[in-house]
């Protein structure tokens, strides 16, 4: 027995424990696990791990070749669906020059294609050329302890991830690639870039994330099996459980009540009214028709990047499943989520509804409402209070924002923000800090105390005189601080407070916070629409 | 002045807070007159070559100079202001004097720690030590430390973050 026999193959990242800051900074570079080849379990494993198939026996597999339980290429139709933009491009131009020379698809003389065609299809040839190379360079290898990109082309390049750094695995299928029944697989290994695997097949694509997940759960193969049963329209295995759907009448609803489409409108009404009172219609129109584009693309990212939004408890953990044009299917790392944001528009108050927006480590930014695929903030993109108690749930099953008695901000605030001092709360329990704000968009965070970074209090000349101060609450990069104010004496106090809760809740170790929940929401089979 | 706040509100009692080396006044001293130097002179040589106007590089002189003059004067006081603390299992910075702000970092969420110094600082014998966690906002800075303080506490910091190692 090797030590990392002694020990579950991978702990959640809290319990993993010490780690050098310096690691934890560069967590992504997957530092050489030793091989531990002599695992008992290897044969179960090999049977039972992600490929079906044999491990190709052609002596590429490197060093650690014992170890190598599989190794496979890319999807072959790869290269296609890298330039399909292209593609598409040619298919169009040679069917109008199909229809319009009656059947003759390349004209006798050359000189007739414009010369830019020309450029535009070597450039295309040249990388379809480029992908075909590079798609019969790359490995997708999986051994026992890592799973390892290998890429041999001009440039070697061999990218190893050790199952314990992995944070989550996203299968994206974008437009063209899901016409094709192919789908891009994206390893979130927290510090780094995430890592593409473009493309597999859906079904293969589906299984090396099951796989993936479970290693990275340090789950053996057996106790979960292999949920199948994906399609171009959801990914949705066996054994999962849907939490909560959101109807595309509703994603309608909250596009048709929010700022940004408010905005467009007036933008719209000013071309309006100037063409109105000078009576020139041709103003009207020109200045009518972008807008009127802008809107309905507006609308349509909105209802079509979360289409058909599903939120499924699954073996590996959450799983949200999205998007009409491209199908997005992520799972939520519950146990790196840092944050919860739920925000309510103030046209959205009237209808009782909130979107949830969540921040986990690796998170790369916001996403805004866009056809976005890959890793997203937005957990919830519109829902009553009982879908927005239902996602809580899903993430921490033993917390509830009801029971948290709110205390309002100072009404020496009205000074600083004379709109939105009445909104200004901030109140805690042993588990979470609440913290809201906002009159035109209300902003609730939701932060576990475990998962502060740092707290900073702050007074300026002003705030001084009126006996206030701010307080910050760090969390991750993607969100910014929570920030409240607070009356003088218990505004610095809340800082060294805060923290002794956040070490008191570190310590308590929060099972619940830290291990998916599973089947932790029992009774929550709630489906609302 | 503003500072007539009792000190204990941002810097409570409950921790043995230091201050910055006294030869980091120096140090913000020299870089104010040089940043300084640099910029006013340039701003005023340029305005009296390009527009001829005297009363414009008098009054770009006399902003400048007025404004070095209080950087200098000031500084002993801003590098006062600083304070940090190591308390059992944060660390705690404090600063300003027109904004006051508090700080406060668990050890076990510090990520990395570095140790830096320019020119300047160098010629002191200080550095300036930061302080990286998984979030942006709550970069900290201790600056003027003497050089070999600055590294024991880099050293000791990232033995506690490892002590505390509350993961992620």
């Amino acid at each position: 027995m090797t030590p990392s026999d002694s020990m579950p193959e991978f702990l959640p990242p809290d319990a993993a424990g010490v780690r050098s800051p310096a690691e934890q900074v560069h967590g992504a570079v997957p530092e050489q696990r030793p091989t531990d080849a002599g695992r008992p379990d290897f044969a179960a494993d090999r049977a039972s791990a992600w490929p079906a198939e044999k491990p190709t026996e052609d002596g590429a597999a490197p060093a650690a070749s014992g170890s190598v339980l599989t190794e496979e290429r890319p999807h072959p139709l790869t290269p296609i669906v890298q330039v399909w933009v292209w593609l598409v491009a040619m298919v169009i131009f040679f069917g109008r020059q199909f229809i319009e020379n009656r059947g003759e698809i390349i004209p006798a003389d050359l000189g007739r294609f414009p010369w830019w065609l020309l450029i535009v299809g070597a450039v295309g040839l040249v990388s379809v050329a480029w992908n075909l190379w590079t798609w019969w360079t790359t490995r997708f290898i999986a051994t026992a302890s890592e799973f390892r990109v290998e890429h041999k082309g001009v440039e070697h390049e061999s990218k190893r991830i050790a199952y314990q750094r992995i944070q989550s695995v996203d299968v994206t299928q974008r437009f063209a690639a899901r016409l094709l029944g192919m789908a891009e697989v994206t390893i979130d290994v927290g510090g780094d870039a995430p890592v593409r695997l473009q493309y597999l097949s859906r079904t293969r694509a589906v299984e090396l994330r099951d796989f993936l997940m479970r290693r990275a759960h340090g789950l053996t193969p057996s106790t979960a099996a292999a949920a199948a049963g994906t399609s171009a329209w959801d990914d949705r295995g066996v054994h999962d459980r849907v939490l909560l759907t959101v109807p595309a009448g509703e994603l309608v609803l909250g596009a048709a009540l929010s700022h940004e489409l408010l905005l467009l409108v007036l933008a719209a009404a000013i071309p309006l009214v100037i063409g109105v009172v000078t009576a020139t219609p041709l103003l009207i129109g020109g200045g009518i028709l972008p807008i009127a584009i802008s809107i309905a693309s507006f609308l349509s990212s909105r209802v079509l990047g979360q289409f058909r939004y599903t939120l499924a408890q699954t073996p590996a953990g959450l799983r949200i499943t999205r998007g009409l044009t491209s199908l997005t299917s992520e799972t939520v790392p519950v146990h790196r989520v840092q944050a919860i944001r739920i925000h309510e528009p103030v046209l959205w108050r009237l209808i009782g509804r909130a979107r949830v927006d969540l921040s986990f480590l690796g998170l790369r930014g916001i996403t805004t409402n866009e056809d976005g695929a890959g890793a997203s903030s937005i957990m919830l993109p519109i829902g009553n209070r009982q879908a927005v108690d239902v996602a809580l749930r899903a993430l921490w099953p033993d917390v509830d924002l009801d029971a948290i008695a709110l205390r309002p901000g100072p009404r020496a605030a009205r000074w600083i923000s004379p709109l939105g001092w009445r909104f200004i709360a901030c109140g805690w329990d042993a588990r979470v800090l609440v913290v809201r704000s906002g009159w035109l968009t209300r902003t609730t965070w939701v932060v576990p105390h475990a998962r502060v970074q740092s707290v900073r209090t702050t007074t300026g000349p002003v705030r001084r005189k009126l006996g206030i101060a701010t307080i910050e609450v760090h969390t991750s990069d993607v969100f910014r601080a929570a920030t409240t104010v607070m009356a003088e004496p218990a505004a610095s106090e809340f800082a060294f407070a805060e923290l002794d809760r956040a070490r008191q809740s570190r310590q308590r170790a929060m099972p619940t916070l830290d291990t998916p929940a599973e089947g932790a929401s029992e009774s929550l089979g709630f489906s609302h629409g | 002045m503003t500072e007539s706040t009792p000190d204990s509100l941002f810097r409570p009692d409950n921790a043995a807070w230091r201050s910055l080396s006294p030869r980091y006044v120096v140090v913000r001293r020299l870089s104010a007159l040089l940043t300084s130097l640099v910029f006013w002179c340039v701003a005023a040589a340029a305005s009296w070559i390009a527009l001829q106007l005297t009363w414009l590089t008098a009054v770009i002189a006399g902003v400048g100079l007025a404004w070095t003059a209080w950087r200098v004067v000031r500084a002993g006081r801003w590098v006062r202001s600083w304070g940090w603390a190591e308390r059992d299992s944060d660390l705690c910075i404090t600063h300003g004097l027109w904004t006051r702000e508090l700080t406060v970092i668990p050890f076990g969420r510090l990520q990395m720690v570095e140790v830096s110094s320019g020119p300047l600082l160098r010629s002191q014998g200080l550095a300036n030590v930061q302080l990286i966690t998984a979030a942006v906002q709550s970069r900290a800075t201790i600056p003027g430390l003497p050089h070999a303080d600055a590294v024991a506490l880099r050293d000791r910091m990232i033995e506690l973050s490892e002590a505390g190692g509350a993961g992620l």
